[in-house]
C-alpha cells in the first residue's frame, strides 16, 4: 500500500506540476507529493472516495491549490475544505498565476492560510514553492490527524 | 309726534310760543291775584263800615230791648241784595233780631264768634260788637254772598283768555318769522347733506348764512366735502390706474366679494373665456377639474387664507389650458376678508415644457442606465479578460522560463557558449514579457477600480516609497530633499503606486549622477489644489516629447539605456486623473526632470 503523501498538489497544468515537483526536489519533498488534476478529484482524495477510496487514512500536512481548475475551481475547493469539520484544520496554500485582487481577497475570506503568486521567473518560482512546501510540510507542526511523513529528512 | 322727531322749524316755533305763553300767563295770574286781593279787602272794608253803622244804630234798640226797633234798623240792609242774613245778638249772646225777619234759628250761628271778619267758600262773615260808651250791649253778625267777587273773577278770566290768545297769535306770527332765520341755514345744510348722500356728488356746497356757529358749521361741512371730493378723485384715479393695469397685464384677473361672488373681471379674462361680466369664475373651470378645485376654494373662503393651485380654465375656443391661480384675501383692519383678488397666469407652455423636460429626463435616465449597463458589461468583460490574461498568458511564460532552467541544469555543460547565450535570451525575454503583463494588468486594474477615499498622508507615502527603493539604490549616493507634504483625500493604495512610480523613475534616471539629488515637495495651486512635484538631477528629457511621457508603452530611452515597460507614468496619469487631478512634466536633456501632479482641494471632492 502506498504511504500517505504529506503534500497534496492540485493543479491541472502538467507543466506547472512538473516545475513544482522539480522545485520541491530541492527539499527532497517530491516523493511526498500527491497530484490531482481538478477540484473534484482533490475533494475525492481528501474524502478517500472514488479512485482514492483505497489511499491510506489521514490528512495531508498541506494542500497546494491552484485557483483555475476544471470542474470545481480552487476557491470552491477551499470553501468546502474549510466548511468540513474533518478537513478544515488542513493548511491550504493558494498557489496561483493570478495576481488579481478579488481572488486574493476571496481566498483569505474563505480561510486560505497563504496565497502565493507563481512568478514567471523560474528562480523566484522555485524559491516560492520551496519555501511554502518546506514551511507547511516540514517546519509547521501539522494538526492532529495529519500524516507523520515517512521518509522525511 | 315726539318732540325729538319734530322738524326743527316747528320745534323753534313751539319753543318761542311756549315761552311767550307761559310768561304772559304768569303775568296775568299775578295781575288777577292782586286784583282779587284788593277787591276782597274793599269788600271787607265796606261791609265792616256798614256793620259799624248798623251797630251804632242798634245800640238804642238793644239798650231798651226794643226788638221791633232792632228789626227796623236791620231792614236797612235790604238795599244791598248781596246781604244774605244779619243777626243781632244781645248781651247774653241770644238771638235778639234777624234779617230777614223770621229766619229759623237753626240756619243761624247759635252764638256769635269773636269780632272780625271771615271768608267761607261762598260767603263773607262779619262780627261787629255793639257798645255804648264803653258798655258792651251785644254783637251784630252780617253775612254777604260773594257773587260780585265771582263775577269779577269771570271777567278777569275772560280778559286774560282774550289777551293770551291774541298774544299767542302774535307770538306765532313773530316766531314763524324769527325761526326762519335760524332754521333756514340748518335746513339748507341738511338738504345739502341729503343731496350729497343721495347723489354721491361731492362737488355740492352748502351756502354759508353768516359768521355764527351755523356759519362755521357750514364752512366745516363744506371743507369736509372738499376733502372727500379730493379723496374721491384720488380714489377714482387710483381705481382707473388699477383697471388700466389690470386690463393690460397678460394674466386673467378678477375681484370677488367676501362670499366668493365675483364682482369684476379684467378684459383678458373676458377675452379668454368669452364670458360676460356677471359670470362666476368657476364657470370657466374645466369640468374635469371642478371637483378638485371647488372644495379647496370653499375651504379658502371659509378660512380666509390665500388660495393657490394650478387649474385648467376653458377658453372661448373650447380648449382648456393650465393656469397658475393665486387668490389673495383683502382684509379690513379687523382682519375680516372684504374681497378676494384673483389672478390666473397661463402656465400651459411651462407645464408642457416641464413635461417635455420630464420625459427627456426619463429618456436620459434610461439612456444613462443603458449606458451604465453597457459599461458594466464591458467592465465585466474586461475583468474576465484580465483574469484570463493574468492566468493564461503568464503560465506559458513561466513554463518557458522554467523548462529553459531545467534544460540548463541537465544540458548546460554540453552546450556551446552561443547556445547558453540563447538560453539566457529566452529566459530574459520570458521574464520581460511577464513584467509587461503584470504592469499592464495593474494599469487595467487602476482604470476599473473605484478609488476608496480616505485621508492619506503623502509624507508617509513618500517615506514608504523611499524605503521600497532601498534595494534599487544599493550603494549609490542619493540625496533626498523631502519638503512638507499635505494630508489629502484619496485612495491610499493608488496614491502609493503614484509615489512608487515617480520616485523609482527619479532614482532610475539619475543613476549616472553622483550624487543623485531627488527633491519631493508641494505647493498650493489655483482653487486651493495641491501640486506635488518630484524633481531629479538625472538625464532629463527633450520637452518636444513631453506629451509622450504619460502614454502607455511610450518610452524615450532604449531598454539597454534604462529598462522599463513604459507603463509606470501612464499609471500615474490614470490614477491622478481618477482623483480629479492633472499630471505634467518639465525637463531638458541632461538637466534633470520634474514631474508634477495636482490633487483637488478636499472641499471639492474628486468624483
Amino acid at each position: 500500500m502506498n504511504p500517505l503523501k504529506r503534500i497534496l498538489l492540485v493543479d491541472d497544468n502538467r507543466k506547472d506540476v512538473e516545475l513544482t515537483l522539480s522545485a520541491l526536489e530541492g527539499h527532497n519533498l517530491a516523493n511526498e507529493v500527491a497530484v490531482v488534476r481538478d477540484g473534484a478529484a482533490a475533494l475525492d482524495y481528501l474524502h478517500r472516495r472514488g479512485t482514492f477510496a483505497g489511499r491510506p487514512g489521514g490528512n495531508p500536512a498541506v494542500v497546494l491549490l491552484d485557483i483555475k481548475l476544471p470542474k470545481l475551481n480552487g476557491l470552491q475547493v477551499l470553501e468546502r475544505i474549510k466548511l468540513d469539520p474533518s478537513l478544515r484544520t488542513i493548511p491550504v496554500v493558494m498557489l496561483t498565476s493570478s495576481r488579481e485582487e478579488p481572488d486574493l481577497a476571496r481566498a483569505y475570506e474563505l480561510g486560505a492560510n497563504a496565497y502565493v503568486v507563481k512568478p514567471v521567473d523560474f528562480a523566484q518560482f522555485v524559491g516560492a514553492v520551496k519555501e511554502v512546501g518546506a514551511f507547511w510540510a516540514v517546519v509547521n507542526e501539522a494538526p492532529p490527524g495529519s500524516s507523520t511523513g515517512e521518509g522525511s529528512p | 309726534m315726539k318732540f325729538e322727531d319734530m322738524p326743527i322749524r316747528r320745534k323753534l316755533t313751539l319753543a318761542l310760543m311756549l315761552t311767550g305763553g307761559v310768561t304772559l300767563l304768569a303775568a296775568c295770574a299775578a295781575f288777577v291775584a292782586v286784583e282779587i286781593a284788593l277787591f276782597r279787602r274793599s269788600m271787607v272794608g265796606s261791609l265792616s263800615m256798614r256793620a259799624q253803622i248798623l251797630a251804632a244804630n242798634s245800640t238804642g234798640a238793644l239798650a231798651f230791648e226794643d226788638q221791633d226797633d232792632a228789626r227796623e234798623v236791620l231792614s236797612a240792609l235790604r238795599a244791598d241784595p248781596h246781604v244774605v242774613v244779619a243777626v243781632l245778638y244781645d248781651r247774653n249772646n241770644a238771638v235778639f233780631a234777624t234779617y230777614p225777619a223770621g229766619v229759623p234759628p237753626g240756619a243761624l250761628p247759635a252764638v256769635p264768634e269773636r269780632a272780625g271778619h271771615r271768608f267761607t267758600r261762598s260767603h263773607l262773615l262779619v262780627y261787629q260788637p255793639v257798645a255804648l260808651d264803653e258798655r258792651w250791649l251785644g254783637t251784630l253778625f252780617v253775612q254777604t254772598d260773594l257773587t260780585d267777587l265771582w263775577d269779577r273773577l269771570q271777567l278777569y278770566a275772560l280778559i286774560t283768555l282774550v289777551v293770551l290768545l291774541g298774544a299767542l297769535a302774535l307770538a306765532f306770527v313773530l316766531a314763524s318769522r324769527l325761526q326762519h332765520k335760524i332754521s333756514q341755514p340748518i335746513l339748507a345744510l341738511a338738504g345739502c347733506a341729503q343731496a350729497v348722500s343721495d347723489r354721491k356728488d361731492y362737488s355740492l356746497r352748502a351756502a354759508a348764512p353768516g359768521r355764527d356757529e351755523l356759519g362755521r358749521l357750514t364752512d366745516a361741512f363744506n371743507s369736509m366735502l372738499a376733502h372727500i371730493q379730493d379723496r374721491d378723485a384720488a380714489l377714482r384715479a387710483s381705481e382707473e390706474r388699477f383697471r388700466t393695469m389690470a386690463d393690460t397685464i397678460p394674466q386673467l384677473a378678477w375681484i370677488a366679494q367676501a362670499s366668493g361672488q365675483v364682482s369684476w373681471f379684467n378684459r383678458r379674462w373676458l377675452e379668454y373665456t368669452g364670458g360676460r361680466p356677471g359670470m362666476d369664475w368657476q364657470q370657466a373651470l374645466d369640468p374635469e377639474t371642478v371637483l378638485e378645485v371647488l372644495p379647496r376654494w370653499i375651504t379658502a373662503i371659509a378660512s380666509g387664507g390665500p388660495f393657490e393651485m394650478d387649474l385648467r380654465l376653458r377658453g372661448v375656443d373650447g380648449r382648456s389650458r393650465t393656469f397658475l391661480t393665486r387668490v389673495q384675501p383683502l382684509k379690513n383692519e379687523n382682519g375680516e376678508v372684504v374681497s378676494w383678488f384673483g389672478t390666473n397666469t397661463d402656465v400651459e407652455e411651462i407645464k408642457q415644457a416641464e413635461e417635455r423636460v420630464r420625459l427627456l429626463n426619463l429618456e436620459l435616465e434610461q439612456r444613462v442606465r443603458d449606458r451604465t449597463a453597457q459599461l458594466e458589461a464591458a467592465n465585466r468583460e474586461l475583468e474576465a479578460f484580465s483574469y484570463s490574461v493574468s492566468h493564461d498568458l503568464r503560465a506559458p511564460l513561466r513554463h518557458i522560463g522554467g523548462f529553459v532552467n531545467l534544460l540548463r541544469k541537465s544540458a548546460e555543460a554540453s552546450l556551446p557558449p552561443e547556445g547558453r547565450r540563447h538560453l539566457d535570451i529566452i529566459t530574459d525575454s520570458a521574464a520581460q514579457m511577464g513584467r509587461l503583463i503584470d504592469d499592464l494588468l495593474v494599469f487595467s486594474r487602476m482604470g476599473r477600480t473605484e478609488p476608496t477615499l480616505e485621508a492619506v498622508d503623502l509624507q508617509q507615502l513618500t517615506q514608504e516609497a523611499m524605503a521600497g527603493l532601498a534595494h534599487e539604490i544599493g550603494a549609490r549616493n542619493v540625496i533626498w530633499n523631502v519638503g512638507s507634504l499635505p494630508v489629502v483625500r484619496g485612495d491610499r493604495a493608488m496614491l502609493k503606486q503614484v509615489f512608487a512610480n515617480l520616485l523609482a523613475n527619479a532614482v532610475k534616471y539619475s543613476r549616472t549622477r553622483d550624487p543623485a539629488v531627488i527633491e519631493v515637495g508641494s505647493t498650493r495651486g489655483e482653487h486651493d489644489e495641491w501640486i506635488v512635484h518630484v524633481r531629479d538631477n538625472g538625464v532629463g528629457f527633450d520637452m518636444e516629447y513631453a506629451d509622450k511621457l504619460f502614454g502607455v508603452f511610450q518610452r524615450l530611452h532604449t531598454d539597454e539605456e534604462f529598462e522599463g515597460t513604459g507603463i509606470g507614468l501612464a499609471n500615474v496619469r490614470r490614477i491622478v486623473s481618477r482623483h480629479g487631478g492633472r499630471t505634467w512634466a518639465e525637463g531638458a536633456v541632461d538637466r534633470g526632470a520634474t514631474f508634477y501632479f495636482s490633487l483637488p482641494n478636499p472641499k471639492e471632492p474628486p468624483v
